[in-house]
């Protein structure tokens, strides 16, 4: 039985975002939060959010620019990591205040099993993905044939494609969004 | 039975007999079966737990609520010296589903008035590793109010119509009307009641494993405030023709 409630426990932390899939048409589900204010970005920054430009996998927004998600991108890492709160303030990275003790025995028991996927990052890349698809983003779920053209693309090349695809209104992308599934399961019917 | 014996089984009754009192985190559901006294500056919420289909049966669930603030848009922490100034405001509800054999229960909790937020949910034995921070309903509970937030259904690992599976969801859904009739044989608590009016998309900190977005699905916000109404034109002002500016 323990073992049992350790898997479940387990399968919460590392189930995906609430996604769909769908074929190209515009954001269906409204963002849920506004966008926090401007921040400078360096050319870290810009690198470091250019890692989800890749030819297996980008995010669309039909209408945004290249700019726009780096912003977005950014503020999505810095609220992963606790350090940003949606609404954009800054806040301190840990409070013990705020994690209740029942999280932090359940934590406990799974022991080094959560501490080490935590500390490789698999949830906060996750947080962070949920981040953007709240914020009306769609993750690309890109087909072999574009992995292909991707993958063969020079550097310049490559700058260009994702400079226009991010913001691409063109139909045909198959996207994964954000889709409330937590509050509003599509639950199949039980005989 | 002698005083002593009087004074000791007053004593072991204390606890039942004495009114809810709301605290740092509330945790303990209020007895109904007892007479439910809510303190000044006191409220309560209430959350059901349905569990209308098979997925659901039998299922337990837990759902956090923290103290919030819409003007920073972040949730309200304790004092670091709350217990010490005897602060008995709530900042943290906890609820728990407690017969899970019934396709639909009612828990009730008192705290403190003012603003609360959904912070986190699970659905079976797992703990809330989980926060809403990504947007959630928030709700204002106002002294000698006891506010009904809506009903909670739990899924484990559950099949959804695309053929995937769901991990976990705790699925919104509200039935004021049930809420009422569960309140029925505490006349203090049924008087007092009304359904909450939720707000989606209050963000705050992100603290929890897992940062998500919970949104009560729209069928089940409230309506839309009604237009203001047009100014009734005085009957005098009707009769007689608008003025006219003319130049030359």
């Amino acid at each position: 039985m323990s073992s049992m409630f350790a898997a479940l426990l387990a399968a919460s932390f590392f189930q995906s975002a609430t996604v769909s899939e769908d074929q190209g048409s515009p954001a269906a589900e409204a963002a849920v939060t506004a966008s926090a204010p401007d921040t400078e970005l360096t050319d870290e920054d810009r690198q470091d959010a250019a890692r989800d430009l890749k030819d297996s996998r980008f995010y669309n927004k039909p209408g945004a620019t290249r700019a726009e998600y780096e912003r977005d991108w950014n503020e999505c890492r810095l609220i992963a990591r606790g350090s940003r709160t949606p609404g954009g303030v800054v806040v301190v990275p840990y409070n013990s205040a705020i994690i209740s003790p029942a999280v932090a025995a359940g934590a406990g028991m799974l022991g080094g099993l959560l501490g080490g996927a935590i500390a490789e990052g698999s949830q906060r890349r996750q947080n962070r993905q949920t981040c953007l698809l709240v914020r009306g983003w769609a993750l690309v779920d890109v087909d072999d044939a574009t992995k292909k053209r991707i993958a063969a693309m020079t550097e310049a090349e490559r700058n260009a494609f994702f400079e226009d695809v991010v913001g691409s209104t063109r139909p045909g992308m198959r996207k994964i969004r954000w889709n409330n599934e937590f509050a509003a399961p599509r639950v199949a019917p039980v005989d | 039975m002698t005083a002593r014996h009087a004074f000791l089984a007053a004593l072991m009754l204390a606890p039942v007999a004495a009114p809810a009192t709301a605290q740092l985190r509330a945790d303990k559901p209020a007895d109904l079966s007892q007479p439910v006294t809510l303190q000044p500056g006191q409220g309560a919420i209430v959350v059901g737990f349905r569990r209308p289909d098979k997925p659901s049966a039998g299922k337990s669930a837990k759902v956090d609520f923290r103290r919030y603030d819409s003007a920073t848009q972040d949730i309200v922490l304790p004092p670091e010296n709350a217990k010490e100034t005897g602060d008995t405001t709530t900042y943290h509800v906890r609820v728990k589903s407690a017969q899970k054999q019934l396709p639909l229960e009612h828990v009730v909790t008192v705290v403190s008035e003012g603003e609360y937020v959904l912070f986190g949910a699970s659905s079976g034995p797992a703990e809330i590793a989980n926060t809403f921070c990504f947007g959630a309903p928030v709700f204002r509970v106002k002294a000698g109010e006891v506010v009904y937030f809506g009903d909670m259904t739990p899924y484990v690992f559950v099949k959804l119509k695309d053929g995937s599976r769901a991990m976990m969801a705790v699925a919104y859904s509200s039935f004021p009307e049930d809420a009422r009739k569960a309140l029925e044989g505490r006349p203090e608590l049924a008087q007092a009641f009304r359904p909450a009016e939720n707000r989606n998309g209050a963000t705050y900190r992100c603290a929890g494993t897992q940062m998500l977005a919970y949104q009560i699905p729209a069928e089940y916000m409230p309506p839309p405030p009604a237009p203001p109404a047009p100014e009734p034109v005085p009957e005098d002002a009707a009769a007689e023709p608008a003025a006219v500016t003319e130049s030359e």
